[in-house]
């Protein structure tokens, strides 16, 4: 049954790829539909679906039309994506260097700024996450996270002005109602309610255990602990929900398994461990007993790899999306399910 | 007879140690070259060490310059983007602790300067790395920030700026930063310079060191790569503090050294 579903995946996606390839009319697209990992004759685990570039993704066919008679007209292309986030019902938010917070909706067909309404200048936005209908953002300029409904209206602040002023990530733990705030300066993840009441900090700049030097993102694994992206000591850090550190993996090196600059952390249903590398230009996936499975990507600004990946995020069915940040898109990525039981 | 070649073989190996001691203690008053990079760096922005955010204090000897690091000798400044020898698929000089990426066919439109540098300069010639991707690595646009203020005061005079990292928007005439019109990077100056001779100066070479022109004479600062703009050409990242400016932007001396003003 799984494989049959899994079957179905493929053929889906092979079908929605065929219909994306033959709206852009290019050779490549059809190539790139077929592009999977590991490559044949192996069994492939990973396919590539799509790329998000901006509006000019719901250019043609219907919603396209549509979209050109309600005067959009593709202005909005990503130039320098940075985080990305996935809210519910096909709706993923992003960070962009240059453009602010955007919403980019698949189902209504819609790629929207955030941040008109909200009240406070957004020009610095770092990290993005969303739960429980809200998006939270840290923002450099302020050194604060703002909070912001769904309807793009900012209705809260997190911190005190200029306390955390390089916030990279923000992870929502959805169960226990927390964010986590990963500040890339002060070498430090602070933890808080969604409420915004403070709760604890976890680390400080150092190499020992629990300490940080320069951490990137975080992400959390299906028993809510928190594996924090360690750039400049080149490891994954492991923290209990108590903030109490459990162990740590990964060196320096450009050998399999190893890391140059680590950046992105997210991790699938079956807690696998999906690290993106800013130099490797690639993701590689580790079992939960951090044992190294596969990589895909290398340099390249083709759909079979990135030029400076920033950050992975993956969906509730095991969507990968990854902010490619020289290549000013977000490629989305499918784990091909039941291939990688074990 | 044998007390005495004891005593001279003895004070042969003292002397080898000694003038081996001699050298590694002469090493760090060099002005030049790694142990100047090296000194420079300490606790620059770019010394990413895991302590060196403390305040730390200093042997040095009597030039002042530090003589050991503090957070001992398992701490390395250098790992971060130099790998020893050459690194698998690397590239000998310098170092760098990635990958070569000679060929990979990769365009920036970002930083392309669309409105003065025709197509076709902005990309990699073969044969020559990308430097420029490796400062990229980090300042993706969200790290190497500076205080907004430094920047824009002289030497560009710009208003209303915000952010200045690496990555954000800048714009001279509006007031706005986008590095795609001031910052382009991968950039085949000798290419460009050599079919427009009226306007840019052409250096001798393609040479990794460029003798540019500071309108009375050559100076050595400015550097290409494979005759390539690349980030260091203006920056140099072993600094301690700012943004590492390789020569005076004072009165325009750093624009003259590639512009015929």
């Amino acid at each position: 049954m799984i494989r049959l579903s899994s079957l179905a995946f493929i053929v889906l996606s092979a079908l929605i790829a065929g219909f994306l390839a033959g709206c852009s009319g290019s050779k490549e697209s059809e190539m790139d539909s077929r592009l999977v990992w590991p490559g044949p004759p192996d069994t492939p685990r990973i396919a590539y679906v799509k790329s998000l570039k901006g509006e000019d993704d719901f250019s043609s066919g219907l919603g396209g039309v549509l979209n050109t008679i309600a005067g959009n007209k593709g202005d909005i292309k990503f130039q320098r994506p940075f985080d990305v986030c996935i809210a519910d019902s096909g709706r993923i938010y992003l960070t962009d260097a240059m453009l602010g917070v955007i919403e980019y909706d698949m189902k209504r067909r819609e790629v929207n700024p955030i941040g008109e309404f909200v009240g406070v200048d957004m020009k610095d936005p770092r990290g993005i996450a969303y739960a429980h209908g809200k998006v939270y953002v840290g923002v450099a300029n302020l050194g604060q996270v703002i909070v912001i409904d769904g309807k793009g209206r900012g209705i809260g602040k997190i911190g005190r002005a200029n306390q955390f002023p390089n916030p990279l990530d923000i992870v929502a733990d959805t169960v226990r109602s927390r964010i986590y705030i990963v500040d890339n300066r002060r070498h430090q993840v602070f933890v808080y309610s969604e409420k915004g009441d403070s709760l604890f900090t976890i680390g400080h700049r150092g190499s020992g255990e629990g300490e940080f030097n320069f951490p990137e993102s975080a992400a959390i694994d299906s028993h809510g602990n928190l594996f924090v992206v360690d750039v400049f000591n080149y490891r994954i850090e492991e923290f209990d929900t108590t903030g109490r550190y459990i162990r740590s993996f990964g060196k320096q090196g450009d050998a399999y398994g190893t890391f140059a600059r680590p950046k992105g952390i997210a991790i699938d249903s079956h807690d696998n461990f999906y690290v993106l590398d800013g130099l490797h230009n690639n993701f590689q996936i580790f079992d939960s007993n951090f044992d190294l499975l596969m990589f895909v990507g290398h340099y390249s600004p083709n759909n079979d790899g990135f030029q400076n990946p920033v950050s992975i995020a993956i969906d509730r069915s095991n969507t990968i999306y990854v902010t490619d940040n020289l290549n000013q898109r977000i490629q989305v990525f499918q784990l091909l399910e039941d291939q990688t039981k074990k | 007879m044998k007390k005495l070649l004891f005593v001279l073989v003895a004070l042969l190996v003292v002397a080898v140690f000694a003038n081996g001691q001699n050298l590694l203690q002469k090493l760090p008053t060099m002005t030049g070259g790694v142990q100047a990079s090296r000194a420079a760096m300490l606790k620059g922005p770019h010394d990413f060490t895991p302590d060196s955010g403390a305040v730390n204090t200093f042997a040095t000897d009597s030039l002042g310059n530090p003589t050991t690091h503090p957070t001992g000798s398992t701490k390395s400044l250098c790992q971060y983007c130099h790998s020893p020898h050459v690194p698998k698929d690397g590239i000998a000089n310098p170092l760098w602790a990635r990958k070569s990426l000679v060929g990979s066919g990769r365009t920036w439109g970002y930083y392309q300067d669309v409105n003065t540098i025709p197509s076709g300069y902005v990309t990699d010639p073969v044969g020559s790395d990308n430097y420029s991707a490796f400062c990229l690595g980090c300042h993706d646009g969200s790290t190497g920030i500076l205080a907004a203020s430094a920047y824009v005061a002289a030497p560009f005079g710009l208003t209303g700026g915000t952010s200045t990292q690496v990555g954000y928007s800048a714009n001279v005439v509006s007031g706005e930063f986008n590095l795609q019109h001031v910052h382009p990077v991968n950039f085949d100056y000798v290419g460009f310079a050599t079919n427009n001779p009226q306007e840019f100066y052409t250096p001798a070479s393609s040479a990794a060191v460029w003798s540019g022109n500071n309108g009375s004479g050559q100076i050595t600062t400015i550097r290409l790569f494979g005759g390539m703009m690349q980030c260091s050409s203006c920056h140099n990242p072993h600094m301690n503090s700012g943004i590492g400016v390789v020569y005076t932007s004072n009165y325009g001396q750093l624009c003259v050294t590639c512009h015929k003003k």
